[in-house]
């Protein structure tokens, strides 16, 4: 009886002491780059971020602002040596309200788009249905990276490269083929009863829609949102494409992989920087992770 | 009905005018002018305002969310003032057309006007001829093994087919790439074929440029050590947090990466890797630092040494999407039946049996969907090597290429034939979600 609880015991411990070694190498790096970006220049560039743990300094001392504060406004830094060192390309607030106004658009785009016709191909009868949903389930898995040459060669030609709209609906096509499918998934489920008595009322397909299907739909929709905003986000192929180097336009991840380039030893900027880009997805995430879920488990249908 | 219909219509100023056949007509056709044309100045401003960002960013959030919107709505409005039948009719496209527009122009279309790009030769030379000789052999292996792994799978009795039906697309590609592998064997053969050019000599590029070898050879790389690695490891944290006391906060530390970035991701692993302290001084990069303070040895160039540095890049990735394999493995987890396992335990099967019997075989859809999903992520993969190495010191992969020759080579044509190859690699996939659709949809 004993050694049956010890050996209980025993591989209770092997399994947490596993998950605990994971999750501490899971999150070891990012914690490094949060510490870091909080380091006054000097300490990054001359010890370990773990020595902060360690440090006889005040906490005071040992954390600044600073380093957030000369990324985002791009103004000229004091280098270490008190000389000027000019820092132009580091506008990280532009960049990210860049990144607001490019994402935001491409997020809810698609998903309306998508979600009158995931209604149309679940709720109406036309010519054309069957073929035209057999195009969204084989566009599913479509590299990207077949679109960027004909797609770019008609965008310069019309002039619409690193314009808003364009990247918009780059986006947009990018995203569609998994919005409609997850979203006609959600709204061919819905209760018959509930249009029918609609209809019969005398509702027009569109009352039906944006009063009924719109708003039952809500989780379907938040799963994508979440889905999607994530991933325009965090897109760096697209940008580099279609905004290509317009610093007007430029979003985050552009400006980040600028900055590795030009400022690759710069720790203390770089750490900064790239929290800048992650804070925002992960405030999303965190706050809408239940959402998030549910749509990975039904997106991941295709494929 | 067509009363009904015109009493749900939302009432408004433009009621009165509504009522002649002639002021539908006008309304019909200003509305959507005025739509236009207020579209049109939005569009301007952002391309060419200086206004503050700010201001700019709130135009394009508000202009992006509600164009759509005024979109659907004039649409919806114009085919409403119609006869009724014109409008049955029109309706659907309404709701369908733009979708199916958006897609066709952006996904369908450039499927085949990238293929068109492939065949075109940057500086053409004198007697391009139509074929060349290791791709025409390359081709004629391919279907030769296609047809002769199916007509194997075929005899095989009906439950082994569906254990290999993968082998279908697995072993001719297999022997695609073991052919392209084995060329530079036969120099001879080649240097004969090559003294023309042929049309499809992009793809002659794909396949036997010394570049793009190493990236073939690092994006099987990526395929098998990237997926293989993420698909263990998801199993093992949804296997290990199932068992544990703290699931769903351990689940959530390994989850988090998944919303980072890989730009970002690949910024906190060049920190990790950072060998830019020559060895006397204190490294700051982690593993450096672990290297000098534990092992006491000399600092390492993580991501120049190769073959290894891949391996490096590998890890961003695992780190990134590891989350993603543990969440979709752990919910097929939770809904094996717990009879099944009781059952097992009373025949006195144990634990591992457990596991490898009857666990593994009930989440088997769940495996393979995430073992794809990663699979056709490895073959795009590109953020993360731009960010880190630009795909030098023997890291280059297909997509980096791709990009390279876009931009810095502005060779179309090599671009195009990269990116074919890579629509042409998911097609399998492809024809696998048609074929499960036309089974299971009653459409």
């Amino acid at each position: 009886m004993t050694s049956q609880r010890q050996s209980r015991l025993l591989s209770g411990l092997l399994v947490n002491g596993a998950l605990l070694i994971l999750v501490i190498i899971w999150t070891i790096p990012t914690l490094g780059l949060l510490i870091s970006s909080f380091r006054p220049s000097d300490d990054v560039r001359q010890t370990g971020w773990w020595t902060v743990f360690t440090a006889d300094e005040p906490l005071s001392e040992r954390f600044t602002l600073e380093n957030y504060r000369s990324v985002l406004a791009g103004d000229d830094v004091v280098g270490p040596d008190g000389e000027v060192i000019e820092a132009s390309g580091d506008n990280l607030s532009r960049a990210f309200l860049n990144s607001i106004a490019i994402t935001v658009p491409s997020t809810v785009i698609p998903i309306l788009i998508a979600a009158f016709a995931a209604y149309a191909f679940a709720w109406m009868r036309f010519p054309g249905r069957r073929l035209m949903f057999i195009l969204v389930i084989a566009l599913l898995v479509v590299p990207l990276q077949s679109a960027l040459i004909p797609v770019l060669r008609d965008y310069v030609k019309l002039d619409l490269n690193g314009t808003h709209l364009a990247v918009w609906l780059a986006h947009t096509g990018f995203g569609l083929p998994l919005a409609t499918y997850l979203l006609f998934n959600y709204i061919s489920g819905l209760p018959r009863d509930i249009m029918e008595s609609a209809f019969v009322d005398g509702a027009s397909h569109f009352t039906v829609f944006t009063r009924l299907v719109l708003p039952l739909s809500v989780p379907a929709l938040a799963s994508f949102a979440i889905f999607q905003f994530l991933w325009v986000w965090n897109d760096l192929l697209v940008a580099l494409v279609f905004i290509g180097s317009k610093p007007d336009v430029a979003v985050l991840t552009q400006a980040l992989q600028e900055m590795v380039g030009s400022r690759g030893q710069d720790w203390h900027l770089l750490t900064a920087g790239a929290f800048i880009t992650m804070i925002l997805p992960l405030i999303v995430f965190f706050s809408l992770q239940r959402y998030f879920v549910r749509g990975l488990l039904a997106g991941s249908v295709k494929g | 009905m067509a009363e009904q219909l015109a009493q749900a219509r939302e009432p408004g100023g433009i009621g009165g005018l509504l009522a002649t056949t002639a002021g539908r007509i006008v309304v019909s056709v200003v509305i959507p002018i005025v739509t236009f044309l207020i579209m049109r100045w939005g569009f301007l401003f952002l391309r060419d305002s200086e206004a503050p960002p700010l201001l700019i960013a709130a135009v394009a959030v508000i202009l992006g969310v509600g164009g759509v919107a005024v979109l659907f709505v004039v649409m919806n409005f114009v085919v409403e003032q119609l006869p009724a039948t014109a409008r049955d009719t029109l309706r659907p496209y309404v709701f369908v057309g733009p979708g199916v527009a958006i897609l066709f122009y952006y996904l369908a279309l450039p499927a085949i006007r990238t293929f068109w790009f492939s065949l075109e030769i940057k500086s053409p030379a004198e007697g391009t001829a139509w074929f060349d000789i290791t791709f025409l052999i390359g081709i004629g292996l391919l279907i030769v093994s296609a047809v002769a792994t199916n007509a194997w799978v075929s005899r095989m009795p009906t439950r082994r087919q569906m254990r290999w039906s993968s082998a279908r697309f697995l072993i001719p590609a297999a022997v695609l790439v073991v052919w392209y592998l084995l060329i530079p064997q036969f120099e001879t053969l080649l240097n004969g074929a090559e003294s023309g050019e042929s049309i499809i000599q992009n793809y002659h590029f794909v396949f036997a440029d010394p570049l793009m070898r190493e990236a073939l050879r690092n994006n099987v790389l990526w395929m098998f050590f990237g997926t293989g690695v993420i698909v263990v490891l998801g199993l093992l944290v949804a296997v290990l947090a199932d068992r544990s006391a703290w699931e769903k906060t351990s689940k959530a530390f390994i989850f988090l990466p998944m919303a980072i970035s890989f730009v970002g991701a690949g910024v906190i692993f060049r920190f990790v890797y950072d060998a830019s302290r020559a060895p006397g001084q204190t490294q700051i990069g982690l593993l450096n630092a672990i290297r000098e303070g534990i092992f006491n040895a000399e600092r390492i160039g993580w991501l120049q040494i190769e073959p290894w540095n891949n391996f490096m890049l590998i890890v961003v990735l695992i780190f990134l999407q590891t989350g993603f394999a543990m969440v979709l493995i752990s919910s097929a987890l939770k809904s094996v039946p717990n009879e099944l396992l009781e059952a097992g335990r009373i025949d006195g099967a144990s634990e591992v049996q457990i596991f490898f019997r009857i666990i593994i075989p009930s989440i088997r859809g769940t495996l393979i969907t995430v073992t794809t999903t990663i699979v056709i992520l490895t073959l795009k993969i590109f953020d993360i090597i731009f960010v880190m190495t630009q795909g030098r010191n023997g890291t280059e992969v297909f997509a980096n290429r791709m990009y390279l020759e876009m931009f810095r080579f502005l060779d179309n044509g090599h671009a195009g034939a990269i990116a074919t190859v890579l629509l042409f690699l998911t097609t399998p996939v492809m024809y696998y979600n048609l074929k499960r659709f036309s089974e299971e949809e009653a459409f």
